[in-house]
């Protein structure tokens, strides 16, 4: 019988399995010791619990995404705010230029003011069609087309538009030369009642869409709105249909064509009352704007701060169910040299423990 | 009692010694055979003596059979974690750089810049690249599932055609063993080689014996089929060469009984079969269902007036005009992005920003965003999945495609943890089996030197005798 219970293969088998074991081990300990930190194998160490640190990974991108366009829709507005201010600055501009030639109805200052006006008029006209990274911020979502048409260029529609309007209505009143509708119009016989009602007229269909979309603005109603946070979307541009905008157009152009003609004094006054005061509320109007804008930069800049809190809270939750601990790692790769050192120091002794050795 | 009685006792034990020697040498050989059992001669008294009456074979019978169910545990449970591993590798790293949960993610985080300024075409760019990478994920992985079914379904050919041969190998030792066991022969041999087979066998499928008369031994499964009585029984199975995601694999026979797949991820699998069985026929097509509803989802969140928008599929050999409603086996490998949106293809990328099947974009405005805000909102709204999938039924597609990751590396860590376990208890028994049946060195040592003590002592008597009977015939001489 056998009477021992113990073989050359058993001994040795326990022996080879302590050392692979342990080399295996350490080989994963010291990877995820020098490594990232992480588990040598996370998907074996979280099992159903992977799909949660992935979730989490996957929002911790979004945020940094929506930190990344929340910058860019921050860059829009800010250049929004910069043109918008621009044009409220042209705006007080014009109101200082009226004020100034208010008395002076000569022709030689009629025409510096108009030069003036002509100046103010271009300030607006360019900051109205400011681009930012190829968008045009006044456009609204049509933002590859120029908002704001010029004035001033040739053939502008809403010159031709107005001239002919201005025309009809010098001719049908009678306001010529001869008196009648035929002959060539004379600006100084318009009296104050029928300017005030053509400027009203003329007002009214400034502020109809189809006029203003037909002669000034190439902008859509609608405007961008960028999403800031998970839940939260905001206006992030304003567009020149307006009122503030509609406002100085109607004015400077009142003011532009109509107070450096040869008006009456009582007709001068009266129109320049409506210039003056339509370009008065359109600064009202922009500041009304920058005040939206505003908000919706303050809402930014909210939406960053818990952008970051979050980015923050995830790090760590992920950094806590991913990562080993390096103490218990360095802990663990010292007990398994020793083991490892066991292993081989009874090994080497093993084979010298034969009963071969001492025959 | 005489003197020359005395001499052939003597003789008797030169002769038992060399028989002794001869074992003991035979079990010093095999030391390192972890097949071999150690024998030992058995001296039985005699008239003469002794003699040795046979050779015995350690055998612990109740190891062995704890030793063939921990082989056949631990290799069902390693070849469904290799399974396993490689289908984790088909994601990528660590960090799952290749899972189309990943590329998902970029998608719907590249929707979301385009979203915020989408006049850039660029941005738009970037949105039909990604939107290509998660079908190209999609397509991947799902070929690269099927390869992994059909080769499986060749490991399972090659493992039944082992197995066959390894039955009738056990026929021919099973018949020495009788026979020898039968006529009072040496079987030790045949069982040795008898025990070598089974534990082959085992590893390739779980079995329990039973023995009968003359140490003639039958075989069962661990579910009762018989697969070995007296002769062995035929397993058959018919391959299939090439898989895609409808095929379904044919069963494995023993004796026209079928052999049933392992279940779980911590493996009922006894023997690599039931494994492979189970890789094939559970955990793969589980998977190509989730990759299937994945991209059902993304066809479903992406669809635009009824019809497929930004992902569509191809319905044999022609681009799918329909949103599928249910599960589609075999969408994940079809998905494909609308070459519409496709410059490569002469399609343009700002048909996402306007409408894929109609101009939805009639204002013509530059900064469109109501189908790209309305695609947004498909992210994060619930969608209903098949429950053939196995995980949440009611999720938004980027969860259910994390859920998707989450459920295999449950699998594998529950495998991983039983394969640790298995290894362990197979290591122990192994190791018990082996302290009580293989051969220590130092022990047969130690026997050969009583051996040789035994010997000296005979040859001291046999010259005593010698002398005697020298004196005796001197006296008479």
């Amino acid at each position: 019988m056998k009477t021992s219970f113990v073989s050359n293969l058993s001994s040795q088998l326990t022996l080879q399995r302590a050392i692979t074991q342990a080399q295996k081990e350490l080989q994963q300990r010291t990877a995820e010791a020098s490594g990232d930190g992480r588990h040598w194998d996370v998907g074996v160490v979280l099992g159903a619990k992977t799909s949660r640190s992935l979730n989490m990974h996957r929002d911790l991108d979004r945020l940094t995404s929506l930190l990344s366009t929340n910058s860019l829709t921050e860059t829009r507005l800010g250049a929004s705010q910069a043109a918008l201010d621009l044009m409220a600055g042209s705006a007080e501009n014009v109101m200082s230029k009226l004020t100034l030639f208010k008395d002076s109805p000569a022709a030689d200052d009629r025409n510096k003011m108009k030069d003036e006006l002509k100046n103010a008029l271009q300030v607006f006209t360019g900051a109205a069609n400011t681009t930012q990274s190829g968008e045009y911020v006044f456009a609204g979502v049509n933002s590859d087309v120029e908002p704001f048409k010029d004035y001033l260029a040739a053939g502008s529609p809403a010159k031709v538009a107005f001239d002919t309007a201005f025309n009809d209505f010098m001719t049908s009143n009678g306001f010529t030369n001869d008196g009648t509708a035929t002959g060539t119009p004379d600006p100084s016989k318009i009296t104050p009642e029928a300017m005030q009602d053509f400027l009203t007229d003329l007002e009214a269909s400034f502020n109809d869409d189809d006029y203003w979309k037909a002669n000034w603005s190439n902008a859509s109603d609608e405007t961008m709105v960028s999403r800031i946070s998970t839940g939260e979307q905001v206006q992030s541009s304003t567009t020149v249909n307006t009122e503030g905008v509609r406002k100085f157009a109607f004015g400077a152009v009142v003011a532009y064509e109509l107070l450096a003609l040869d008006l009456g004094t009582d007709t001068r006054n009266a129109t320049f009352d409506v210039a003056y005061n339509s370009i008065a509320n359109s600064v009202t109007g922009v500041n009304g704007e920058k005040t939206k804008l505003g908000i919706s930069q303050e809402r930014i800049k909210k939406a960053n701060d818990s952008l970051n809190a979050q980015k923050d809270i995830l790090t760590t939750v992920i950094v806590s169910l991913e990562r080993v601990d390096l103490t218990e790692v360095s802990a663990q790769v010292k007990t398994l040299e020793s083991q490892l050192e066991l292993a081989f120091t009874l090994t080497a002794r093993m084979q010298s423990l034969s009963l071969l050795n001492y025959l | 009692m005489s003197l020359s009685d005395a001499m052939k006792i003597a003789q008797a034990n030169f002769a038992n010694t060399a028989l002794q020697t001869a074992v003991v040498s035979k079990n010093m050989t095999n030391a390192s055979n972890p097949n071999y059992s150690r024998r030992e001669a058995v001296l039985v008294s005699t008239s003469y003596g002794a003699t040795i009456a046979t050779t015995q074979r350690v055998q612990n019978d109740a190891l062995l059979k704890q030793n063939l169910v921990s082989i056949s545990k631990s290799v069902g449970q390693d070849t469904l974690l290799t399974g396993l591993e490689r289908m984790k590798t088909m994601l990528g790293g660590s960090a799952y750089e290749l899972s189309p949960s990943t590329y998902l993610s970029e998608l719907w985080n590249d929707l979301q810049t385009f979203a915020d300024t989408p006049s850039d075409l660029s941005l738009a760019q970037s949105v039909i690249t990604s939107a290509t990478d998660v079908a190209n994920s999609l397509n991947t992985i799902s070929g690269s599932l099927q390869k992994l079914r059909s080769e499986a379904d060749a490991d399972i050919a090659a493992s039944v055609s082992e197995l066959n041969r390894l039955l009738s190998e056990f026929k021919t030792y099973n018949d020495q063993v009788k026979l020898a066991t039968a006529t009072g022969g040496d079987a030790n041999d045949a069982l040795d080689q008898r025990d070598k087979l089974l534990g082959q066998i085992s590893s390739i499928i779980g079995v329990s014996t039973v023995v009968r008369a003359n140490n003639d031994i039958a075989l069962y499964t661990t579910n009762g089929t018989v697969l070995f009585e007296t002769l062995p029984r035929t397993v058959t199975f018919e391959p299939t060469r090439s898989y895609t995601a409808g095929t379904v694999g044919k069963a494995v026979f023993i004796d026209g009984v079928e052999v049933p797949a392992g279940t779980g991820g911590n493996t009922s699998a006894s023997g690599s079969l039931p494994a492979l069985l189970q890789l094939r026929d559970d955990i793969a097509p589980r998977y190509q269902a989730q990759l299937d509803e994945t991209a059902r989802g993304l066809i479903t969140l992406f669809q635009e007036s009824g019809q497929p928008g930004l992902f569509t599929w191809m319905d044999g050999g022609t681009q799918a005009t329909n949103v599928p409603g249910g599960l589609t086996t075999g969408l994940a490998a079809a998905i494909r992005v609308n070459p519409a949106v496709l410059s490569s293809q002469g399609g343009d990328p700002m048909k996402l920003r306007d409408g894929i099947n109609a101009n939805q974009n009639t204002g013509n405005e530059a900064s469109f965003s109501v189908l790209l805000d309305g695609y947004l909102k498909g992210f994060d709204a619930n969608m209903t999945f098949d429950p053939a999938a196995g995980i949440d039924e009611s999720t938004t597609l980027l969860e259910f495609s994390t859920a998707s990751v989450g459920w295999l590396e449950q699998q594998r860590s529950a495998a991983t943890t039983a394969r640790d376990d298995k290894a362990a208890l197979l290591s122990r028994t192994q190791n018990a089996l082996y302290s009580a049946s293989a051969v220590s060195v130092d022990e047969e040592l130690a026997l050969l030197l009583d051996l040789e003590q035994s010997y000296k002592a005979s040859a001291k008597l046999v010259a005593a005798i010698d002398e005697m009977m020298t004196a005796l015939m001197n006296m008479t001489g």
